[in-house]
């Protein structure tokens, strides 16, 4: 039997072909990974619903034209009007597991348009130990029809961020007219 | 040309040839594809516990900690004010003593205490501001300098602690670990 023997052609077409290989495993390794899973998990004003390891319980929203707030730091009372609506929903959370808070809020109205919270309810971002409940005010500037029902979004995220994504939506069915309302804190406590 | 016979079973030495070569082209692309995902994944994730001398220490990019121990306590006294545990929960505060750091020691930690209940607590903000000594808390800012730090956590009162972890805040692959 003879013996075969690589030729050079054929050695370098292998190399070659090894070579687009561990390129584009590369070029795979490096590519940035975009979460396209998303789970949303549905509730309701009043129930506790569980989404990416934070439990967030809804509780009263209102509607107003006027909103007073204290500073921060200066302690001063801030007053504040609109020509349509400041939307107020109360949030309670508490993480399940880990230690959790809820950094985004939406607010989807009834014809399904998508509001982000008003400026000045700024960022908060305060995580809540298993078990430990915390809650505060999240203020929307909305027009007045959007200001009469919809559904709560929240991201959820936990310390260990880990896919797939879990979303929560909590149906807010009444949202109550008031003169003008006092916003809180953010505070310990189920709200 | 050898002589082959239409059922031949036997495979050529190219067939082998080309079967290895596509195997180890197979295993190139896994290893550079997995190596590539799993260090990227590593490196936000704990993985490497450090492991712990006789007498508690345990050593992690240059920085020793002792592990004193975790304790229950009544209250803490910090720097400007006193802070209490609401009723049901209990502070724990955990000892450490630290060697090895100084100003270049660029990086952060992070507490956490694995419990009894399984969940993962760190320090509650609830106790966290009254509560903070004068030299700050071990899990905070850059590790900056040497000596006995602490770290506070609230647990329920029916829940005791079973492991500490300390987690650099920047690449956290290798921490330190310690049995409670």
């Amino acid at each position: 039997m003879r013996r075969r023997r690589w030729t050079p052609g054929a050695i370098g077409v292998g190399v070659a072909l090894l070579g687009v290989v561990v390129l584009a495993g590369l070029q795979e390794a490096n590519r940035e990974v975009v979460p396209t899973v998303a789970t949303t998990i549905r509730g309701t004003a009043g129930e506790e619903v569980t989404a990416a390891g934070t439990v967030v319980e809804v509780g009263d929203a209102w509607s107003t034209t006027v909103i007073e707030q204290t500073d921060d730091i200066t302690d001063e009372v801030e007053r504040a009007e609109t020509s349509s609506r400041w939307l107020v929903v109360r949030v309670s959370w508490s993480g399940e597991r880990e230690p959790s808070a809820v950094p985004d809020y939406t607010w989807r109205d009834a014809a399904g348009v998508e509001y982000s919270p008003s400026d000045r309810y700024g960022f908060r971002y305060q995580a809540a130990q298993p078990g430990e409940w915390w809650h505060e005010d999240v203020l929307f500037e909305v027009p007045v029809a959007a200001a009469t029902a919809g559904t709560l979004r929240l991201l959820p995220e936990g310390t260990n961020l880990d896919l797939p994504m879990e979303i929560g939506e909590i149906t807010v069915p009444e949202v109550v007219a008031v003169d003008e309302l006092t916003l809180l804190e953010t505070e310990p406590g189920r709200g | 040309m050898p002589a082959r016979t239409p059922l031949a079973r036997t495979p050529t030495t190219r067939a082998v040839a080309a079967g290895a070569a596509s195997v180890l082209a197979i295993a190139g692309m896994a290893v550079s594809v997995g190596w590539r995902s799993a260090d990227t994944w590593a490196r936000s994730h704990p993985v490497d516990p450090a492991s712990v001398s006789a007498d508690g220490a345990a050593t992690v990019r240059g920085v020793t900690l002792a592990y004193r121990g975790i304790e229950p306590v009544e209250k803490l006294t910090g720097s400007y004010d006193e802070a209490v545990a609401p009723e049901g929960w209990t502070i724990w505060v955990a000892s450490f003593d630290v060697s090895g750091a100084d100003e270049d020691t660029m990086f952060g930690v992070d507490v956490s205490v694995i419990a009894s209940d399984g969940a993962t607590y760190t320090r509650s903000d609830l106790i966290g501001y009254e509560g903070e000594p004068e030299e700050g808390w071990l899990g905070g800012l850059f590790l900056d300098g040497d000596g006995p730090r602490t770290d506070a956590v609230l647990l329920p009162e029916d829940v005791e602690p079973v492991r500490v972890r300390v987690v650099p805040t920047d690449e956290q692959r290798d921490y330190w670990s310690f049995d409670a």
